[in-house]
């Protein structure tokens, strides 16, 4: 085996030093540290009375990044808008954490853990927990996608791994956004900048390569195409975990023996934190390239047998997970408050030669940092022996609340990590003046079934069976939804479900993100998208008044204010609505700098907030699919249309910019998901499914792609503005809508039921027919086109780059 | 009191439908234990009435699929397992169990490759029993469907061969559609003396009735299990030498 | 320290279109056929390190392991070797090697392994497209044949 022969360090000279000479330092050695962060640096190493070894800066480079410490949602920011200006204390502290904190006790015993740990937990039932959580990838797969997308899955596998005491993986979802699969080659206005297509094949196998091997099935995702990710593509990985209830707790004490777990130490893993906190450029391709690691799937499910036995066992006293900022970082989270000390020359090593802050601050992947009783330690080991991986006592905890890091007997790193976890506060401002919304624009269209057929076929709205096909979304055995299904299990579903072994209940899984609207109204769409996650958590089964969310951002230049801007109004969006639902936030990512300088100027993202969410499935009988069941039932539409096109698919094929972007009343809608959950549990709803891109056509059709039956609908009876044309009809995307599939038996129930709701019969299945058609009430055919042409359409848009 | 028969689940690194393949086994009526491949041994087979090699990328199915776990199995049992098979135990491999039985050589030669679209696929698929006194398919239906997920799955067996293994009854499951590129559909083999069963389907992912994909909850007279139970229930029966019938009318689909 | 290079083709193997490989169809009509090259570096008995590598690398019913140093597939325009650069983690490697280190008496020692991906290209001669396309400076190393 392989271990550093000899300390590595060095003092490195900056109490002397002035502002600019504090920069030049902190480029020279990539800490990505402000002049600001650096003259609070020198003051501590001027209070200590010493110069700094290069380990301590590093760790200190690390702590600050801004991938652990999150400084722009914690920083204070002046925000204008045409009200005036306001002052927000902080957009974690004010737009997450407090709304949370509301629901928190207005729900007591529902969220046993949020925010502190690794992910959080809600309550399941009286034994289990169940947790999700969320990361971004973005940088390492704009480089090397495969690598990125496969690392991305493996670090937030870890993640759930080190929550509570070890919870069990049992869900992953992967949400992508890249540029168009058929952009041609000159489009693309950067050096060795990878065309979207290549990133999308390489991030899908990323997935699929590592998820696979896991034996966690990929169960949700997303994919949205737009030439603003082209440069910057978005790779969002989440995993779901469940874990005994009993087992959320931990805590750290004096006396504990610290073991790596996993994976061997490698130069191989440096810099990734500073790496992603940062924006990408053509030199990024070069220079970054040590930053690009690649996954071994068999390891981590090597660790996570391991863990998860260790744990069954009582061995794990704490856990977590050796993410950014690897050792320095998992150390530090245990070691922080209790005190320790931690001895480089015991971490098995990929490779000799490494320095001591590399072997302290590497990234090496499939790593785990666990906290173990003395007497547990050789049990511990024992296991890892069987599992066919090493656990290696590295230090231990020693009640002296200092984190002391020794190299083959030199002090290499001794911290103050009260004073370490405080980097300074930034002060930013930002602006959101957009211009006034056009509404006089006239929304006829003389051939409707054209503009269906082109939504269908639009990437954005067109199946993603290829992609989800290559996914195992089946292993563990306990897909209840699944992601593509109906009578020929091959239709869209709004969620996934997920059964929870030793439990009669269930987890349902759902996701949004909706950045066409945050280019024109960011603050409607953050509540937009917590309405869709909780609608969809809803109609595949999910108790309305028993979900959490998670908000994971990703952001172009935080130092442009209106990009900012766009930000604040966004979560200003989902901390009203999450207040409204009820559902609070338990866990959340962001990511900065997602910009890239092409050779015409730099190109940002749109604002980009993907809101996922789980919430409690009493029952997994009444777990509900999106679509026809019956050749003989009456469909019904629930929630009002606006007649809104702004950010809708059909307005972007219009050319349409100018268009308002409509709005929800969260309230009202959470009355109605309360109802149509009673009505679901009522045994009255045969299938549901979710207006979304592309509108109320769209989700007609999908519906209908179970090919059980054909579909017959009057437009008129659609809930809108007398003045909304039937293209408005049928493809505005108001938030809070929900098309019903409902037995004529149980209809009177259901009116009953939504009684003083937005609730519309509009129409039926059709057993003598298998087309979609609408009507209107003149009779007036508007469309009457085969479902199965349709399907085809939507079917095969995507495959011809796949 | 009768006592169960045993079912012992090898666990390669990358091994991961075992748990629910020993789910699935305890729900027919076994008992279970799954061995982690570090602790297999000649002796490991002592008391055991099934071996199942389930589901999962042993050692990545780097190389090829089931290799690696095909080398170290014959390293770490030897003829034992040979004896095993020879004394009348039942082996069953699942998925990549079945790609590791067929490296063994412990079934009629093939061998499973890259499917023919080249991608991993994960659907559900319509199966055809071919041979319907293989154990594991004795209580299911000429047509019946379970979910796949296999990047190798397609079957394909030496010059001239397959015919023979129709013939023979060695060909037990067909696939309802070309999901993979398997010379004849081939979805199932079993060995000549029908104790050792390989399948690319996950038979253990179907054991409820919840786990279709379109359970159609509120149709009447349902039973609680999917094609997957009476897999495992056929083994089961085989193995203790006695048919617990259940009349199948009341309990499918 | 000897050195011996195996390539291993699939005898079901057809030919692919090329636009698998490619983020833009080709004005031409290409397709390529795909092996792989093992190269050994290794001290000790060479008969001994074929047996090993025939038994890991190769199924029978359906590959053909060649040692011959020359392509084992004739008529194509170029041909691309893909392997993962030096500090890229090969996970085929990584378990070839594990295999090996635990066998009790290999009868040579193997002191390194390089694994490529071949592709035969038949019908076109734009190699800097397939290199843009295929190889990522990140994490591959490859040559042009």
């Amino acid at each position: 085996m392989i271990f550093t022969d000899k300390a590595s360090f060095r003092r490195v000279s900056l109490l002397e030093l002035d502002g600019e000479a504090l920069s030049a330092l902190s480029e020279e050695m990539k800490l990505s540290l402000s002049e600001q962060d650096m003259l609070a640096v020198q003051a501590y190493f001027r209070e200590t009375g010493r110069e700094p070894t290069d380990v301590e800066l590093e760790v200190i480079a690390q702590t600050w990044s801004e991938h652990c410490k999150h400084r722009i949602f914690s920083s204070e920011i002046t925000h204008e808008t045409a009200q005036g200006k306001e002052k927000v204390d902080g957009l974690f502290k004010t737009f997450i954490k407090q709304p949370s904190e509301v629901i928190f006790e207005r729900k007591p015993g529902f969220v046993l853990s949020a925010f502190h740990d690794n992910a959080g937990f809600i309550k399941l039932d009286e034994q289990y927990a169940i947790c999700l959580k969320v990361e971004t990838h973005n940088h390492p797969s704009a480089l090397e996608p495969y690598a990125g997308a496969n690392t991305g899955i493996g670090g937030v596998v870890r993640d759930i791994l080190g929550a509570g005491r070890g919870a069990r993986p049992v869900a992953n979802i992967d949400v992508f956004c890249f540029g168009a699969p058929n952009t041609p080659q000159p489009d693309i206005r950067g050096e060795d900048v990878i065309h979207p297509l290549g990133i999308m094949r390489g991030v899908v196998r990323g997935v699929r390569d590592y998820g696979n091997r896991m034996g966690i099935p990929t169960t949700g995702g997303a994919i949205q195409f737009d030439a603003a990710y082209i440069y910057n593509p978005l790779v969002y990985c989440g995993t779901a975990g469940v874990i005994r209830i009993a087992d959320i707790d931990k805590a750290m004490s004096s006396g504990l023996k610290i073991v790596a777990l996993g994976g061997r130490t490698g130069k191989d893993g440096l810099k990734g934190a500073t790496f992603s906190s940062a924006a990408l450029d053509s030199d990024s391709h070069e220079e970054d390239q040590t930053a690009v690691q690649i996954g071994n799937p068999i390891e981590e499910k090597k660790v996570a047998d391991c863990i998860l036995a260790a744990r069954d066992e009582g061995l794990i006293t704490f856990v977590t997970d050796c993410g950014a900022g690897g050792f320095s970082s998992a150390a530090g989270e245990m070691l922080s408050e209790v005190g320790g000390e931690i001895f480089l020359e015991r971490c098995p090593l990929k490779e000799p030669g490494l320095e001591s802050w590399q072997v302290f601050i590497s990234e090496s992947q499939e790593r785990m940092v666990v906290a173990v009783d003395p007497a547990r330690v050789e049990r511990l080991q024992e296991l890892a022996m069987i599992y066919g991986t090493e656990a290696t006592v590295i230090g231990h905890s020693d009640g002296t609340g200092i984190l002391r890091v020794w190299h083959h007997g030199e002090l290499v790193c001794e911290l103050d990590n009260n004073r370490l976890h405080n980097p300074p506060r930034q002060i930013r401002s930002s602006r959101w003046m957009p211009a006034a919304p056009d509404s006089s624009r006239v929304w006829d269209d003389e051939d409707l079934a054209t503009s269906l057929s082109r939504l269908l076929g639009d990437f954005n709205i067109c199946s993603r069976a290829p992609v989800i096909r290559e996914y195992d979304h089946e292993v563990q055995g306990n897909t209840l939804l699944k992601p593509l299904a109906g009578a020929r299990g091959d239709a869209p579903q709004d969620g996934s479900v997920i059964g929870i072994d030793g439990s009669e209940k269930a987890m349902a899984i759902a996701l949004s993100l909706l950045p066409e609207w945050g280019k024109y109204d960011p603050y409607r769409m953050g509540k937009a998208c917590v309405d869709e996650c909780i609608r969809q958590l809803v109609l595949t089964g999910g108790d309305p008044d028993k979900a959490a969310i998670l908000d994971n951002f990703c952001v172009g230049n935080p130092d442009d204010a209106d990009e900012l801007g766009a930000l604040v109004e966004t979560c200003r969006g989902i901390s009203e609505a999450a207040l409204a639902y009820g559902a609070p936030f338990v866990s959340g990512k962001d990511s900065f700098y997602n910009y890239f300088e092409t050779e015409d100027g730099p190109v940002s993202i749109p604002v980009t907030c993907l809101i996922s969410g789980m919430a409690v499935v009493e029952d997994r009988n009444r777990v509900t699919g999106s679509t026809l069941r019956r050749a003989d039932s009456i469909i019904c539409l629930l929630g009002e249309g606006s007649g809104l096109m702004g950010g809708s698919v059909y307005a972007r094929h219009c050319g349409v910019v100018t268009a308002e972007v409509p709005d929800i009343d969260c309230m009202a809608a959470l009355a109605r998901y309360r109802k149509l959950a009673l009505a679901r549990d009522s045994g009255w709803i045969l299938s549901a499914h979710d207006l979304g891109e592309g509108g109320l056509a769209v989700a007609l059709a999908e519906m209908g792609f179970g090919m059980k039956a054909g579909i017959e609908i009057d437009v008129d009876q659609v809930d809108a503005p007398a003045m909304a044309t039937a293209a408005q009809r049928l493809f505005e995307e108001t938030a809070g809508r929900i098309l019903l599939e409902v037995a004529a038996d149980d209809l009177e129930n259901l009116r009953a039921c939504f009684a003083g709701h937005s609730f519309k019969v509009i129409g039926k299945a059709a057993a003598d027919h298998e087309n979609l058609v609408v009507r209107d009430a003149a009779q007036s055919c508007l469309i009457d086109v085969s479902l199965s042409s349709l399907k085809q359409v939507w079917k095969n848009a995507i495959g011809a780059y796949y | 009191m009768v006592t169960k028969p045993h079912a012992l689940l090898l666990k390669f690194p990358g091994t991961n439908c075992d748990a629910e393949s020993a789910r699935a086994l305890e729900a027919a009526g076994f008992t279970t234990q799954i061995l982690p491949a570090s602790q297999l041994g000649p002796d490991s087979l002592e008391q055991v009435d099934l071996l199942m090699l389930s589901g999962g990328f042993s050692y990545g199915d780097y190389v090829m699929a089931g290799r690696l776990a095909q080398l170290r199995v014959e390293e770490r049992l030897g003829l034992a397992l040979n004896g095993f098979v020879e004394e009348g135990g039942f082996v069953l491999g699942v998925c990549n169990g079945f790609q590791i039985l067929t490296k063994l050589g412990l079934l009629p030669a093939g061998s499973l490759i890259d499917n023919s679209s080249g991608r991993f696929i994960c659907r559900w698929t319509e199966l055809h029993v071919e041979n319907c006194d293989s154990p594991p398919l004795v209580y299911l239906p000429g047509t019946f469907e379970l979910p796949i997920a296999h990047a190798e799955g397609r079957f394909v067996a030496p010059d001239g061969m397959v015919q023979e293994y129709f013939d023979n009854g060695l060909v037990t499951l067909t696939y309802g559609d070309d999901v993979n590129g398997s010379e004849r559909q081939i979805a199932g083999i079993q060995n000549q003396a029908g104790n050792v069963f390989g399948l690319m389907p996950h038979p253990e992912r179907f054991l409820y009735r919840q786990h279709h994909y379109d359970p159609d909850w509120l149709a009447p007279d349902q039973s609680q299990w999917g094609w997957g139970y009476h897999f495992f229930r056929g083994i089961r029966d085989h193995v203790v030498g006695e048919a617990v019938v259940e009349s199948l009318e009341e309990s499918a689909l | 320290m000897a050195t011996t290079t195996f390539e291993v083709t699939g005898s079901m193997d057809e030919p692919s279109e090329c636009s698998a490989l490619l983020y833009a169809p080709l004005a031409e009509q290409a397709t390529f056929r795909q092996s792989r090259i093992y190269r050994f570096d290794f001290q000790g008995d060479g008969a001994s390190l074929k047996e090993f590598a025939h038994r890991t690398l190769v199924d029978d019913n359906v590959q053909q392991l060649s040692d011959s140093g020359v392509p084992a597939l004739a008529g194509h325009d170029f041909l691309l070797d893909i392997g993962m650069k030096p500090g890229a983690l090969d996970n085929e490697k990584e378990a070839i090697m594990e295999f090996y280190r635990s066998l009790p008496e290999p009868g040579f020692v193997l002191e390194d392994l390089r694994i490529s991906r071949r592709y035969y290209v038949t019908g076109s001669r734009q190699v800097d497209t397939f290199v843009r396309d295929m190889c990522n400076p990140a994490i591959h190393s490859w040559c042009i044949g």
